[in-house]
């Protein structure tokens, strides 16, 4: 009767050490997915913020040095430019 | 409007034009108020209102053009906005243009700036465009703030490009 009760208990534990690994295999599968997740999605609103920054900083530091000479410079450089046959 | 009456406007406001002698200055001048006029909602929707009498929308087309345009081309404007069809304005206008320029065996080219062109500029232009498109040209130039810099030219179907607005534009997309 002892050893069957010895057993038994042997094999509870045994399927408990398997259902346990099995759901901290899960468990470490899932936390490998939501941590790649979350740095993807990190990264990719950081590209976001810094393209959006880029995207209104670039025509207002653009627009500030375009002066004058500079615009004259252009539409010569325009004309020279199609003169030449692109 | 129909394309039918757009041309049949355009023919008579050319013919007037030309009858008068004045044809290129008028041309080139209504040219310019067509483009103000689309860059322009406020003008558009108080000369296009059908609120206020024809007579009266006449009069501020009138006061504005008065001092900057020659009388004919004031005439001319002050005609098609007490007909009611101004808002076909810049349809009736760039026909007549086109028709302008197929008379001197020209090509339309618009171009637009952010700053005004000199003449010498004007004249160099011309010729690159005609070199560049093999037909010349009737250069009309529009100040249009919004390219910031550079150029843009359109000749036909021809776009040539290459105003900081574009270049801002493709470099916001790469972004």
């Amino acid at each position: 009767m002892l050893a069957e009760a010895d057993t038994q208990a042997a094999a509870l534990l045994a399927e408990g050490r398997t259902r346990v690994a099995a759901e901290i295999a899960e468990l470490e599968a899932k936390a490998a997915t939501d941590l790649n997740a979350a740095r993807g999605r990190s990264s990719d609103e950081l590209r976001a913020e810094i393209a959006m920054l880029a995207s209104i900083a670039t025509p207002i530091v653009v627009q500030a040095t375009l002066n004058d000479q500079t615009k004259n410079e252009l539409i010569e450089s325009f004309i020279s430019s199609v003169g030449a046959g692109r | 409007m129909s394309t039918v009456k757009i041309e049949a406007y355009a023919t008579a406001l050319f013919e007037i034009a030309q009858a008068d002698g004045t044809l290129a200055l008028v041309e080139d001048e209504l040219f310019r108020v067509a483009r103000a006029f689309e860059s322009n909602e406020q003008l558009r929707n108080t000369l296009s209102d059908s609120t206020i009498p024809a007579d009266r929308r006449q009069q501020v087309a009138e006061q504005l053009l008065g001092a900057k345009a020659s009388n004919t081309t004031t005439q001319l404007v002050s005609l098609v906005v007490g007909s009611g069809q101004v808002r076909d304005l810049p349809a009736i206008v760039d026909s007549l243009v086109k028709r302008a320029s197929s008379e001197k065996q020209q090509e339309v080219a618009e171009v637009r700036s952010a700053v005004a062109l000199s003449d010498d500029q004007k004249t160099r232009l011309a010729a690159a465009l005609t070199k560049v498109t093999g037909k010349p040209v009737n250069l009309k130039v529009v100040i249009d703030p919004s390219v910031l810099g550079g150029l843009v030219a359109v000749v036909g179907d021809e776009v040539i490009d290459d105003t900081v607005r574009t270049r801002l534009d493709q470099l916001k997309t790469r972004i």
